[in-house]
């Protein structure tokens, strides 16, 4: 693949100190690690936060990376130590401040980190599978989709531009997420099975 | 599947469920592995859809805010693109990945000795079993606290809890108080009322009197001890520097350049001198003796004690220093603001509540306590704001909003002052307010951080509803609240502004067609309509 070949001259090129072409790899390789992170941190501030200390760490240590796996899955690997880092962390500070509920989510969050068949998908397929599966969605789920992902609008907000009410939006939004997930686990099971 | 726990999971994500819900939900996921398992795989493509639109529309952001930490971390020499960021402040700093692969053990929670389970068991295999049992066992213990504790906490809360939705008790710790602080409020009143309001209102008669200096002279009587900065020569007003005749021995301290609408109490010639002045309305152009350029905005009262030093007693200024006259100092009743090399803006309110903003440079502002003791001093550099409010308390953020039952009104983020006077206006202002939470999230979480610990103080007020913040979890309990606080107002304002629509109060609602029949709900219902617009913070309408 020449897309691969890049990388592995980019690689070279920053391992000899050069920052154009790590910044280059970043460009790269932004969206899967910033993805993964929100995946599992959900707050997308954060998980910014996060995927530039993996960067970081990445640019320290790349003299660790040997080319026996890809560049992507290597900085993944740093992504799911940090993000399990952070929501250990997170785990202890939301107990600290009574947040139970929100703890076990970070418990169990960073215990599915811990289960390599899921964290070692390939973010990359994931992303591209989660996209074209909401260009196939109705049209009126990919607008509720679009206001409350994209633009940030409130369920409330939007249950009135839509004269529904809020529930009705949150639960438009549950289906819509629960048949992305089966459209998306259905291209990766395709994916695999070529 | 069970709906219920659906229904509850999806007010989870859309952040609206109570604590006791919350522990009802974590129970039913303890119980049943399958729901749990599915909820977490809602959980993974909600967190990829948050940040879906970002990975494409801030990369270029996003790689150049790296690129600007591998400047700053590496001895390379290569020049690499500048950061195209506003938000230098999301940038790593060393002392955050200095320790990068080293995690301290974690700490045993003690408050739930159950979850020891989980460090016992942490080898292989039975961890995440282990783990859930220990979260699970917990949850039921929450689940009987959580009961025990709403009912305690539901008489002392419901004040505020009936206004504030789902504001629950434990989760969100935010300060919500509803004691008036006049800070902005007093001056925040809509623009139209402004100018008769000195003429008006009893309570401000000081500000009324014919010398408005001689009207605050507890503190020109108390002189502060002389705190010598290295770089500019402080001069606080005393009585003893008011000219006495400032007509016989006047010292020319700046020129007036230009006006705007400019109403004085008594008009100035071109020439200033430092004789105390007082603006009206409008706006004016001052060119200080030292090149300094002060533009005063009505109503202001203030007095140009030297070529580089204005006292501002109220009001508002702001002020544009070039180099050669660095060390500008402007005062306040409470505080002392010393360019260093800048632009920035100042306000005074009636309440000696001082707000400074700084547009561009650094300045470096100390309060001045009443007392005479040493105050607090920070230097701010630009897109930075603190308030003082009349209690001594600073803040690093503050949105203040004032509306009346139309919707008018004012609305102040950090400094800027935005005038309501439609519904339009409203929806933009809401924005606005919304966008700032959302911009402020990051930094105030990278300044709060474990590793980083510094304060970073909020405060919000709706008329007369303040809400305080200084932890992560209180800002967003405070921005949830804003939030829906704001949608509330702008419902009500905009079926109003149409006379029509429903107003719900204590379950009840009322639709209107007209004003007379909107009239006629509240003259009907009089008590209930009175309950309800308190419980807005608005002035309850007249009819």
């Amino acid at each position: 693949m020449e897309m691969a070949e890049d990388t592995v001259t980019l690689v070279e090129r920053a391992k000899g100190g050069s920052q154009p072409a790590f910044a280059e790899l970043v460009r790269i390789h932004q969206a899967s690690v910033r993805s993964y992170l929100s995946r599992f941190l959900r707050d997308v501030h954060v998980s910014d936060d996060v995927a530039q200390e993996v960067f970081l760490v990445a640019f320290r240590q790349l003299e660790d990376y040997q080319g026996a796996a890809s560049f992507q899955s290597w900085l993944i690997g740093i992504a799911r130590n940090r993000a399990r880092m952070y929501l250990r962390g997170e785990t202890r500070r939301r107990r600290r401040n009574q947040q139970f509920f929100e703890a076990a989510l970070a418990q169990w969050q960073a215990g599915r980190l811990e289960d390599n068949t899921r964290s070692e998908e390939d973010q990359e397929q994931v992303l591209a599978a989660l996209r074209s599966c909401i260009n196939g969605l109705p049209e009126a789920s990919q607008t509720v989709v679009y206001q409350y992902y994209f633009r940030k609008q409130s369920t409330d907000s939007i249950a009135e531009m839509l004269s529904k009410r809020a529930g009705a939006v949150r639960m438009m939004l549950t289906r819509v997420r629960s048949a992305l997930k089966e459209c998306v686990a259905s291209k990766l099971n395709r994916l695999e099975a070529e | 599947m069970d709906d219920h726990a659906i229904d509850l999971w999806a007010r989870f994500l859309d952040e609206d469920l109570s604590s006791s819900e919350k522990a009802e939900i974590e129970l039913s996921l303890c119980a049943d592995e399958s729901l749990r398992e599915s909820v977490m795989d809602d959980l993974e493509l909600d967190g990829m859809l948050r940040s879906l639109d970002e990975i494409d529309s801030t990369a270029d952001e996003f790689v150049a805010q790296v690129a600007a930490t591998l400047t700053t971390h590496s001895s390379n020499t290569e020049v690499i693109a500048p950061p195209r960021s506003r938000e230098s402040n999301g940038q790593i700093k060393p002392g955050r990945t200095s320790d990068s692969n080293v995690e301290p053990p974690p700490i045993i929670p003690t408050n739930r000795a159950t979850a020891v389970l989980a460090t016992d068991e942490r080898q292989r295999g039975g961890f995440a079993r282990a783990q859930t049992l220990a979260i699970c066992a917990a949850a039921l213990v929450v689940l009987l606290l959580a009961g025990t504790i709403a009912l305690v906490t539901a008489s002392r809360n419901s004040n505020i809890a009936d206004d504030h939705g789902r504001n629950d008790g434990a989760g969100s710790s935010a300060v919500v108080e509803s004691v008036p602080e006049p800070s902005f409020a007093d001056n925040l009143k809509t623009p139209k009322i402004i100018e008769d309001a000195s003429s008006t209102n009893s309570s401000r008669d000081d500000t009324t009197t014919e010398n408005p200096f001689k009207s605050k002279p507890v503190r020109d009587e108390v002189p502060a001890p002389v705190r010598p900065s290295p770089r500019t020569i402080v001069e606080r007003p005393s009585r003893d520097q008011q000219p006495t005749h400032p007509q016989n021995s006047p010292v020319i301290v700046a020129r007036l350049v230009e006006t705007t609408g400019a109403v004085w109490e008594s008009e100035p010639r071109s020439e200033l001198t430092n004789a105390p002045l007082r603006l009206l309305k409008g706006a004016a152009r001052l060119l200080m003796g030292n090149g300094a350029t002060v533009n005063v905005h009505g109503p202001s009262e203030f007095q140009l004690a030297s070529t580089q030093n204005v006292v501002l007693t109220r009001g508002r200024l702001s002020a544009t220093v070039p180099q050669q006259a660095i060390g500008f100092t402007v005062n306040t009743p409470s505080s002392r603001i010393v360019d260093l090399g800048t632009e920035f803006d100042v306000s005074v309110e009636d309440d000696g509540a001082t707000a400074v903003r700084v547009r561009r440079g650094e300045v470096q502002f100390a309060t001045l306590p009443e007392d005479g003791s040493e105050g607090e001093q920070w230097n701010l550099s630009e897109g930075q704001f603190k308030l003082l409010t009349n209690d001594g308390t600073a803040h690093d953020w503050n949105i203040a909003m004032i509306f009346d039952v139309s919707g008018y009104g004012t609305v102040m983020i950090n400094g800027e002052k935005l005038y309501i006077d439609d519904t339009d206006d409203f929806s933009l202002a809401q924005r606005q307010v919304m966008d700032e939470f959302a911009k402020s999230e990051r930094e105030f979480i990278s300044r709060t951080d474990g590793r980083r610990k510094e304060s970073f103080r909020g405060l919000v007020s709706i008329n007369d509803r303040n809400m305080k913040f200084e932890t992560p979890t209180q800002f967003r309990t405070v921005r949830r609240i804003t939030g829906k606080q704001l949608d509330r107002l702008g419902k009500l304002f905009r079926s109003l502004d149409s006379d029509n629509g429903t107003v719900e109060i204590n379950g009840k609602k009322w639709s209107f067609n007209s004003r007379e029949e909107f009239d006629n709900a509240q003259k009907e219902f009089n008590e209930s309509f009175r309950d309800f617009f308190n419980g807005m913070g608005l002035p309850v309408p007249n009819n």
